[in-house]
């Protein structure tokens, strides 16, 4: 294979080239309720050549490494035939090349339990919210994705790599006097198996959450100070700030770039935001990207001010900027784009006692429900959140969604408190087509917003 | 030996389902190609019964490795599988046409390059200080089907798709449109163009509504938020899972009088017009909403049989985000249609005396949509006294579809496609906005 694939650029055809072959090897197995609905081992192998040739860059997938020549040639047909249309050229960061071998290092690897033993597993945890009062519905998911990659590139770099990682997300459905309510769960291994096991109670725990929000009150729609949990803060940074970073959005976008140029104070000096690859056990941990960059950590706001950015060899040649190794790909049949690893915000130095004292009439609000960015502008879900009063937490309130500007929004972040955690499972859909990427990690602490927008009838 | 032969000899009944696609797609952002995207895929499905137990596979790729391993692991799945007494389609229809090759071939890329030039000299003549983004591609897809029961199917579909936008000034979100047809487009579409710019001029100046109830205008594209609602109101498998909002509304006025929802999967020009769907059931025109009633739930294979019904054609691998071959067969609309009303965009514009035009909105899979629960931001513009007076900020929409679209005050005479199927302009009244 690695001989195939050498070949494709040896002839020198063009200015730069690069090829990534995968074989992925995805279990799933998904419970509906009473049902097994799909249990499954499926393959996928494929490839994914890059030519950069007069200017012009063409892409392409594949699926038999016979037809990688023929892609290429097909690649550099459209190169030439776009250069007569192309005004601006686009060119790359210079790189080192590299030559390595790297995997993952895993004690509990999920490959050394048997689809059974999985299978009985996921069957446990449906069954036990099944029993649960109010309960009518489940949807429980185990999916294992294993991907061995093999990048090289027409300046000599070819390094060999892998990705692994499991989890296991449900939703359940409660009914109650005509109301239905869900609750989302995920348990995450990355990569060690043994994450997944033994979590009865921490499913319990959210069954009861579930189960309190069939007699919650929808959230009244306004203006408030709020306090966002671990889990939304992360969601909340991973969505209004951090597609922001990722330089593929703005390059082409002139109002966007001028907005947020490296020293343009972005926040209170508090708030510093990170994304760091380098970082085990958590889910967008890997030491090299999908264009052949070794990972590194990046700090995107340094107290309060823009200082780093999320970049392509592409964007950190546009940009003039420093390259970061985040060009990443889901699968064989799509092509790297930028993406964040693990982005988190920093620990504050206030206790979480000491952001609830500080509000008189406000909200804290818990875990993310999905969210989506479009420019500065975005919304995000919480699953469920209590009224404060008086710096105390009062009855619960469900049905929230938060919507903002993002710069608005950061400059009213007024507290941080001090116990940063990491959401066990990533996840984030960005491209078109869609590349939904599992390896997407998120932490925070609980952070305290001065004004948020809160939308509902 | 045909790969359906070596199934029937391995399992009790057996589906196999392939694509194969060609594709290119050329993306232009601020005036400047970015980059170009040409792909040659395939991908298998298998579904298999065996001793009463289902299972299923799916693969991507064409080696050797692949095809083994398709099987085995479908042999595999069938082992653990839930008991099914389903039977796999034994329809047999091919609307193979060798000439659709041909025009993928003949739209080469000298001829997209110029049609793509020429919408760039028109937009640049009319207004050059935007940044202009344009994203267009040909896909040409075989789809295949053969089944253990003498279910043969094949179809293939050519699509042409065109987008173009600007980002809002400031930076917000992007103003698009959108278009789909089977053959390459003849012509630019200049009053579509005309229509945008002269939109996107007003969006230079932020202009927030109070928070009140008021009409608001959804555009075409604002719309697929309501369609993916509803197609989890009649899906027939959340009826059965008694999970639909709809389970005992058959035949009851749900929406408007006005309001008239079909599900046309032979749509000329649609792209995801379908003569089968995923399980080889062969798709039909079917009302769903009829003068506001509820006509129709739609159903797959596994839920028709559950529910003792006829599946509907409506079993495809789309999920919320997508889909594709790894996705599980759901109860999906292959081609919503929202039927066009009499009323121009300027005349629904006009009788606003005080409200919202909504271009799109954020964030709707994070309320309970399945319920028809909206509460999303809007993207748009505030509308008084019939002219938009500059673009929304910081302004979200929140309600039941099942309430609000009861108060539908009028409908545009052109329906466009977004997302999820083909919508008009839909002016809806007292809907609740929370602006300042």
């Amino acid at each position: 294979m690695k001989e195939d694939l050498r070949k494709i650029f040896s002839l020198k055809k063009q200015d730069y080239g690069d090829v990534r072959y995968e074989k992925n090897q995805e279990t799933e197995i998904t419970y509906e309720s009473e049902e097994l609905k799909n249990i499954k081992n499926s393959y996928r192998e494929g490839g994914h050549l890059r030519v950069y040739n007069n200017g012009v860059k063409a892409l392409g997938s594949f699926s038999e490494i016979d037809e990688a020549v023929n892609s290429r040639d097909k690649l550099l047909k459209l190169t030439s035939k776009g250069a007569d249309f192309q005004e601006e050229s686009t060119k790359l960061k210079e790189a080192p090349v590299i030559q390595d071998e790297i995997f993952t290092e895993v004690k509990d690897d999920p490959h050394n339990h048997s689809l059974e033993e999985k299978k009985e597993l996921v069957e446990k945890y449906n069954k036990l919210a099944l029993e649960q009062k109010h309960i009518i519905k489940t949807q429980f998911r185990y999916r294992q994705f294993y991907s061995r990659r093999y990048f090289l590139n027409s300046e000599g770099t070819e390094i060999e790599y892998d990705l692994l990682g499991s989890y296991i997300a449900g939703q359940i459905f409660a009914k109650k006097d005509g109301v239905v309510q869900t609750k989302r769960i995920s348990f995450g291994a990355y990569p060690e198996f043994s994450e997944l096991v033994g979590r009865e109670d921490d499913l319990l725990k959210e069954i009861e959450i579930l189960q309190k929000l069939l007699d919650a009150e929808p959230i009244k729609a306004g203006s408030y100070p709020i306090i966002i949990n671990p889990k939304l803060a992360s969601v909340f940074i991973h969505e209004a700030f951090g597609h922001l970073s990722e330089a593929d959005i703005i390059q082409n976008n002139p109002a966007f770039r001028e907005k947020l140029q490296y020293g343009r104070e972005m926040g209170d000096e508090i708030l510093t935001v990170v994304d760091d690859p380098t970082i085990k056990g958590i889910p967008g941990h890997y030491k090299y990207d999908d264009e052949g960059q070794e990972a590194k950590r990046t700090e995107l706001i340094k107290n309060g001010v823009l200082n780093g950015r999320l970049h392509s060899r592409e964007t950190a040649a546009s940009f003039s900027e420093e390259l970061s190794g985040n060009m990443r790909a889901v699968d064989c049949q799509h092509t790297p784009i930028i993406r964040m690893s693990n982005i988190f915000i920093e620990n504050g130095d206030s206790s979480k006692e000491e952001l609830f004292e500080s509000i008189d009439n406000g909200y804290y609000l818990l875990n993310g429900k999905g969210g989506q960015t479009s420019g500065d502008q975005f919304t995000f879900g919480a699953e469920y959140g209590y009224r404060i009063e008086n710096g105390k937490k009062k009855e619960m309130v469900r049905d929230i969604n938060i919507s903002g500007e993002l710069f608005s929004t950061l400059k009213s972040i007024s507290m941080i408190a001090d116990d940063i955690s990491y959401n066990e499972v990533g996840g984030c859909g960005k491209g078109n087509p869609m590349q939904l990427n599992m390896f997407s990690g998120m932490g925070a602490p609980h952070v305290k917003l001065d004004k948020a927008n809160i939308g509902g009838k | 030996m045909k790969k359906i032969e070596e199934l029937k000899d391995r399992f009790d009944q057996a589906e196999l389902l392939e694509t194969k696609n060609d594709k290119l797609k050329i993306n232009i952002e601020n005036w400047n190609l970015q980059d170009i995207t040409q792909e040659n895929l395939k991908a298998s499905s298998i579904r298999a019964i065996k001793n009463n137990k289902l299972g299923a596979n799916t693969t991507l790729g064409d080696s050797k490795e692949v095809k083994e391993k398709l099987i085995k692991g479908a042999e595999e799945s069938a082992e653990y599988g839930e008991e099914s007494d389903i039977s796999f389609s034994d329809s047999k229809l091919k609307n193979s046409n060798k000439e659709l090759k041909g025009e993928y071939e003949k739209a080469d890329s000298e001829k997209i390059f110029s049609f793509i030039e020429e919408i760039i000299d028109y937009v640049k003549s009319k207004d050059e200080d935007i940044t202009f983004d344009i994203n267009f591609n040909k896909e040409l897809e075989e789809i295949t089907i053969e089944t253990t029961n003498g279910g043969e199917l094949k179809e293939e579909i050519l699509n042409f798709g065109l987008e173009f936008g600007a980002p809002i000034p400031g930076g917000g979100s992007t103003l698009y449109r959108a278009f789909n047809q089977k053959k390459l487009f003849s012509k630019i579409p200049k009053k579509e163009i005309d229509d945008f710019l002269a939109e996107y001029k007003k969006a230079y100046e932020v202009s927030t509504p109070e928070t009140a109830k008021m009409p608001v205008l959804f555009s075409p594209r604002a719309m697929y938020f309501f369609f993916i609602s509803l197609e989890a109101g009649i899906s027939g498998k959340n009826v059965f899972q008694e999970t639909s909002p709809l389970m005992d509304k058959m035949g009851e006025k749900i929406f408007s009088d006005n309001l008239n929802i079909i599900d046309k999967p032979h749509m000329e020009n649609a792209a995801s017009r379908r003569q089968f769907d995923d399980e080889g059931i062969p798709t039909s025109k079917k009302d769903i909403i009829s003068n506001g009633k509820l006509k129709n739930y739609i159903y797959d294979l596994e839920f028709a049989n559950k529910a003792g019904v006829e599946p509907t054609g409506n079993g495809l691998k789309r999920a919320l985000f997508g889909g594709g071959i790894d996705t599980p067969i759901s109860p999906n609309l292959v081609n919503p249609v929202l039927e066009a009303g009499n009323k121009s965009k300027k005349e629904l514009i006009d009788s606003i005396d005080e409200g919202i035009l909504v271009e799109s909105v954020i964030g709707f899979h994070s309320s309970n949509y399945e319920q028809g629960h909206f509460s999303v931001q809007a993207q748009g513009f505030h509308v008084k006294n019939g002219e938009l007076q500059g673009r929304l900020q910081d302004v979200m929409i929140a309600g039941n579809i099942y309430e609000d679209f009861s108060n539908v005050k009028g409908l545009g005479n052109e329906i466009y496609p977004n997302m999820s199927g083909y919508s008009p302009y839909v002016l809806v009244d007292d809907v609740s906005v929370t602006g300042k």
